[in-house]
């Protein structure tokens, strides 16, 4: 039987494409009626907390959100904001409705009282200037309105060229060009001053006009109303605004809450620098990182829809605030099971999945440790010698000496310098082909001796002269300018995408446009130059040259996230000095956490942090006594990398087994089970030549070369063809490494790549060829039941079982050809996930 | 490829064009030299293997910047045709006097001369001239004493030859215990030095950073580096440090600064730069070229000026060597790329050659001169870029029929006359800018084969 024969008889199981929790749409606006939200049961709080204690609304514009919270006697925590009962001594001065907003009527000042269950507590609240005329703010009340309802989002008309010829900055982060938008520009036909409701602002997202954004607006909202107001009183602009300089979400970091108390609501006050305060929560915008865990309101209501942790996100204008929150659901019948803890990463792994009552999985057979940690360590399935060695061995160390043997490896070097390849972009375009393979060398060699993590930061931060004879200055070859470096660097060593705030404040981080160019500051005097001497470009520093802030044109002077004077200033008049001194320093609060998320992502199939290189408040860790403890460990190690990798992998929560179990089976971010992933395409390649016994082979680098030792993807054979079977890895999802984002690594799963396995020029040479290892076995005259067990042992280390033996010497027997038998047999086993996926 | 292409008469007529200049170039070409290395001191045989290196049964002269003697000998193989054009071999010796280093061959017949081929002038006679193969390295073994400290050198890229080299030394267990790849200070050729951790045979191993084959290399292991540099020996200014020199300099001067770095065995990149008396810079050179290029300056005020040399990278304590002057010629005159260093004349017969100028900050005219021969049309004027000169053999010709000779450009400004040695085209593609050990006698030198009267065509 052929293979294309087979085809049309195998069934092969699809790829599941496991896909990141999609993003919350930007800016949507979740209507508490559409979300599901329990009846809050108030039951017996032993204590209610109120919060504020105390607060003054100053004009009549003003609101106040109220949390009320009921501690109880099994130590649990309930929002009960909306479930409680209000009353207020001087009920004139103000009220509070239903969502526990204070919104004032009169001057004065009263005592609020608060009560559920048999709890109550009160606060005080002063009412001052309700009668003073207190125009509509633009700066304060007529932008956060258009932000919040998501007029300015990047999506529609904060997208840089606007949207339907109405552009607004990004978040409001340009307020007079928004003055000069909606009211001067196309002739001021934008606001109807005689008849605001007719104005073309509230119009379309009313829907009243047609609008490609839908409704936004309706005439009941207060928003609305607040826009009417702020066009009838003539588009005032406030003359000299205070500036926000900060905002504060309540409550804050550390509360979990049992279902079926599912809700908490957020209040978020601004911090002017005036020395005012407002309560800005009806004007903030809210989101969730994870929808499907937690929906936050337009009111800011926090609504848990399954057990575990989300960030909650609150922006108002270019200010941006994150909280964590919990939601523990109970599980019936859950009786916490784990095997005694190896070490703190187990600990503190089940410590979080107790809270959040998922059943760790059990520890996987060695068989599958055995291929599983070869394939992490090393890229490569271990050898049929090494599976049986192992296999036989009956030592209890034999697991952490294997992980030890590895790590020492040749090839662990080579294919953890392939990760480190594709994060700095190492490509012939980018550096040239000489670059790259002496780059290349240069990373296997830090890798190899284990190099402490600080001082190879700091050697290619620091990189100058020759690219040639010094090849960590090819790290500035890679970007174009000197805001591809600092983005690169913020990336690599920050775990930050900075990108965004090169053009406006950061939208879903603190980072500012600011902030950008004081980190550009640091790089911006590297300067390099191709000397003509073959691949080579020399890095240096300039002695003189200023970055300049794109809005104010004036130069921008260093800056790094909480450092001293003192750190900004480099020794040297290198600047560079004085980043790679504050990065690498102990008491950063990046760099650790980075390089150990980025490698328990590798290990683990999922960063800590995921993605690994987007660290930010708003994407908060599975579980961050973890990253601390991680962090804490590595820097203790002198930024030993090895160390790390080490303890993960002699984890039981590394050695889990993929299995899930009836608690755990939803479990994709908290560790409880082994995430099985598909091989990248280099381990996939060289596994296909390692069973087939038809290794690809490359030239223009070392003879014995696999594909996940290989340099870069854009080697071409001396500078012509290409070197090997690059468009199958290309399929697979290679990197072209044009981002230094490990995102541009595919791991999904393609009709390409069915159909590359299927009938794919590569596998059909690999499995028809009379060299390979079945041909040459069956010529040595080896029984069928041993070239069997061969393949099982290599494709899968280990050994077939009774039916699967039977199964394939049945069909051996059955054919006339065992050659061709055997062709069959093998291409069945290189398509089943058993051995495309890492489980 | 599609042929489709030359089913049109246009590209029919620029192959055959192609093909008739082809047929044109009759002068002989080097592709191989085996061995690469010569010993001083010794005869060494060698095969020169190319394309029409006899003529007409007549077999070429060699030419060479270095002192040797040579013959010619016959062939290893004895079957082998004396016609043999593509292959040649010769008995070189290199007299005492000869310098370590690189020099430079040639072969000339009445057709032409070839391009030059770089040969590698050693102390060490164990030092092994070797091929590069396709994914193998190249091996050399030595054996050494528990301490004893060896050099190991790759010489390629400075012998011309199209490779990147990657040098490892393993012991007997073949782990590796010593490796170099690229040099600062010579670029692609490794080279290292190595203290033997114990007594045995180690093993040097060569392949190119692409694994490629067909190059060719030397492989030296000797006690002592085949060239050692001492900076304090050159004959100009060392400067250790950074600080800066003073300079009175007076108006209408041409200032060149002349830096030496790798030639005397630094890695230092300079970076120079001229500030006036108010401290402002009004000159810089040096800016991340690694070749050591001078910096000019004309001085229009007259007084007391700084000049600041450091290194690019900030590095500090390497030496280099400045050479200033006021004497040097504010122009670099060199023949045309269009023009050859080499020609094939008779004695009355005028051949004419293009001389280009780049100017700095001096618009006058120019002469170009030559001991050996008369020039017409030989001064570059006013402004001008380029002139073609006509040129015409001076004295009759000598026994030897291979004449070298130099041309000079002078020029006379404010009653100071400047004269600088025509510099000739880049011969040599493959090695690197700023290569140190340039054979001399090679940039500047041009050549002419002397067709006798009544001699067979």
């Amino acid at each position: 039987m052929t293979i294309q024969k087979l085809i049309a008889k195998s069934v092969l199981v699809l790829l599941i494409v496991v896909s990141g929790t999609p993003l919350q749409a930007e800016n949507e606006l979740h209507e508490e009626a559409d979300l599901k939200i329990d009846t809050i049961q108030v039951g017996q709080p032993v204590k209610l907390v109120i919060s504020p204690k105390t607060f003054t609304l100053d004009g009549k514009h003003q609101q106040l959100q109220l949390i009320v919270t009921g501690l109880y006697a099994d130590g649990s925590v309930a929002d009960l904001t909306r479930a409680a009962s209000y009353q207020l001594d001087q009920p004139e001065i103000a009220t509070v409705n239903q969502r526990g907003a204070v919104v004032p009527k009169s001057n004065g000042e009263t005592t609020i009282r608060a009560k559920a269950g048999d709890a109550s507590i009160e606060m005080k609240l002063a009412v001052t200037n309700a009668e003073s005329p207190d125009p509509v703010s633009f700066h304060f009340q007529t932008l956060p309105i258009l932000s919040k309802t998501g007029c300015s989002m990047g999506a529609c008309h904060g997208s840089p060229h606007g949207k339907g010829g109405f552009r607004l900055s990004l978040r409001a982060f340009d307020p007079s060009l928004d003055y000069r938008t909606i009211v001067e520009e196309e002739f001021g036909r934008r606001v109807n001053l005689l008849e605001p409701q007719q104005s073309l602002l509230l119009a379309k997202p009313r829907t009243e006009i047609a609008h490609g954004g839908g409704q936004r607006l309706r005439p009941d909202d207060v928003e609305y109303q607040r826009l009417v107001q702020w066009i009838r009183e003539g588009c005032q602009v406030d003359p000299e605004p205070a500036r926000c300089t900060s905002i504060r979400l309540e409550p804050g970091e550390g509360r979990f809450l049992r279902r079926p108390h599912h809700v908490q609501q957020m209040r978020v006050t601004a911090y002017f620098d005036d020395g005012s305060k407002r309560d800005v929560t009806h004007l903030a915008v809210f989101e969730s990182s994870d929808d499907t865990i937690c929906k936050v309101s337009r009111h800011g209501l926090a609504v848990g829809q399954r057990r575990g942790e989300v960030a909650v996100i609150a922006r108002f204008l270019d200010q941006i605030e994150s909280t964590v929150l919990g939601f523990i659901d109970t599980v019936p019948n859950f009786d916490w099971q784990a095997p005694e803890p190896k070490s703190y990463v187990d600990e503190l792994v089940y410590q979080r999945l107790k809270q959040f009552q998922y059943l760790p999985a059990k520890i996987c057979s060695d068989e599958v440790f055995l291929r599983r940690v070869s394939l992490d360590l090393t890229g490569l399935l271990p050898s049929v010698e090494q599976t049986e060695a192992f296999l036989a061995d009956p030592s209890s160390e034999k697991r952490p000496q294997l992980i030890d043997q590895l790590l020492a490896s040749d090839e662990h070097a080579l294919f953890w310098s392939q990760k480190w390849g594709d994060l700095l972009k190492l490509s012939t375009r980018q550096m040239g082909h000489s670059g790259v393979l002496k780059f290349h060398r240069w990373i296997k060699q830090s890798v190899a001796n284990n190099q402490p993590y600080d001082q190879f930061a700091r050697e290619i931060l620091l990189a100058s002269g020759s690219t040639l004879s010094n090849p960590a200055g090819n790290f500035y070859r890679t970007g174009s300018d000197t805001s591809d470096i600092t983005e690169s660097t913020s990336q690599l060593f920050l775990g930050t995408r900075i990108g965004c705030a090169k053009c406006h404040n950061h939208p879903y981080e603190r980072w500012t446009q600011d902030n950008y160019y004081g980190l550009s500051a640091f790089f911006h005097r590297v300067a390099t130059r191709q000397t003509g001497r073959g691949d080579e470009a020399v890095v240096w520093m300039r002695r003189e040259g200023e970055v300049k802030h794109p809005v104010s044109g004036q130069p921008v002077s260093p800056w790094l996230p909480a450092a001293q004077e003192h750190d900004l200033v480099s020794q040297s008049t290198d600047r560079r000095e004085a980043f790679a001194q504050w990065l690498t320093s102990a008491g950063n609060p990046f760099f650790a956490k980075v390089e150990v998320n980025r490698i328990a992502a590798y290990l683990l199939g999922r960063g800590i942090v995921e993605p690994f290189d987007d660290h930010r408040d708003s994407n908060p860790p599975a579980n961050g006594p973890l990253l601390e403890a991680l962090a804490k460990d590595f820097t203790d190690h002198k930024f030993d990398r090895r160390h790390i990798i080490r303890t993960i992998v002699n984890s039981n929560t590394y050695q889990a087994t993929a299995e899930t179990n009836r608690y755990n089976v939803d479990d994709a971010r908290f560790y409880s089970h082994f995430q099985p992933r598909r091989l990248t395409a280099e381990q996939l390649l060289d596994a296909l030549g390692e069973v087939t016994g038809v290794p690809e082979r490359f030239v223009s680098v070392h003879p014995d070369t696999k594909a996940t030792q290989l340099p870069a993807p854009d080697l071409k054979e001396h500078n012509r063809g290409q070197i090997g079977e690059i468009e199958f890895l290309k399929v697979f999802g290679m990197p072209e490494r044009q981002t230094v984002c490990q995102c541009e690594r595919g791991t999904d799963s393609s009709l390409g790549q069915a159909l590359e396995l299927f009938n794919g020029g590569t596998v059909h040479r690999m499995v028809s060829s009379k060299q390979n290892r079945i041909h040459r076995s069956l010529a040595a005259g080896e029984p069928h039941d041993q070239i069997l067990k061969e393949l099982y042992l290599r494709a899968f280390s280990r050994a077939p079982n009774a039916q699967e033996l039977q199964i394939g010497l049945d069909y051996l027997s059955r054919s006339e050809d065992p050659g061709s038998a055997l062709e069959d047999i093998l291409w069945a086993l290189i398509n089943q996930d058993e051995f495309l996926f890492q489980h | 490829m599609s042929f489709g292409a030359f089913s049109r008469p246009w590209a029919m007529i620029a192959l055959a064009f192609l093909c008739l200049a082809g047929q044109a170039s009759a002068e002989p070409v080097i592709h191989r030299i085996e061995p690469l290395n010569l010993t001083i001191g010794q005869t060494t045989l060698v095969t020169v293997f190319g394309d029409r290196l006899t003529q007409d049964g007549r077999e070429p002269i060699l030419w060479s910047n270095a002192p040797i003697t040579w013959t010619v000998a016959e062939p290893e193989d004895p079957k082998q045709s004396k016609d043999n054009s593509r292959e040649r071999r010769f008995s070189v010796t290199v007299t005492d006097q000869a310098s370590a280093g690189v020099c430079a061959i040639r072969l000339a017949n009445r057709d032409g001369i070839s391009a030059p081929a770089m040969l590698l002038l050693d102390t060490e006679p164990t030092t092994k001239s070797l091929r590069l193969e396709n994914n193998r390295p190249c091996i050399q073994t030595f054996t050494a004493k528990q301490g004893q400290t060896f050099y190991c050198e790759a010489w390629s890229r400075r012998l011309n030859q199209d490779t990147d080299l990657i040098m490892s030394v393993k012991n007997e267990a073949g782990t590796t215990v010593a490796s170099a790849d690229d040099d600062e200070v010579i670029g692609f050729d490794p080279q290292l030095s190595f203290r033997a951790p114990a007594t045995g045979t180690y093993t040097v191993e060569v392949h190119d950073n692409q694994w490629r084959g067909g190059g060719q290399c030397c492989v030296r292991v000797s006690s002592n580096p085949l060239i050692t540099s001492d900076p304090t020996a050159a004959e100009f200014i060392t400067q250790q440090t950074a600080s800066p020199i003073p300079l009175e300099l007076e108006s209408d001067q041409y200032l060149t600064v002349t830096p030496q770095t790798r030639a005397i065995g630094s890695s230092a990149m300079l970076l120079m730069e001229l500030h006036n008396t108010a401290g402002q810079r009004v000159a810089q050179t040096g800016t991340g070229d690694t070749s050591d290029e001078p910096l000019r300056f004309k001085v229009t005020q007259a007084g007391q000026y700084q000049l600041h040399a450091y290194d690019l990278v900030e590095r500090v304590g390497l030496p280099f060597d400045l050479n200033i002057s006021t004497d040097q010629a504010p122009f670099v005159v060199q023949l045309d790329g269009g023009s050859k260093d080499r020609h094939v004349i008779k004695p009355e017969d005028e051949f004419k050659v293009r001389f280009r100028v780049t100017r700095f900050r001096y618009d006058g005219p120019i002469t170009i001169t030559c001991p050996e021969l008369t020039l017409k049309d030989n001064i570059i004027p006013k402004k001008r870029n380029d002139i073609e000169a006509k040129l015409q053999l001076r004295s009759p010709a000598s026994a030897n029929p291979l004449l070298t000779f130099q041309f000079q450009a002078t020029a006379t400004l404010d009653g100071k006359t400047y004269t600088t040695p025509v510099r000739t085209p880049q011969q040599l593609k493959r090695v690197s800018k700023g290569i140190t050990q340039w054979p001399p006698g090679l940039d500047g030198t041009c050549f002419a084969f002397i067709k006798q009267e009544g001699a067979k065509k």
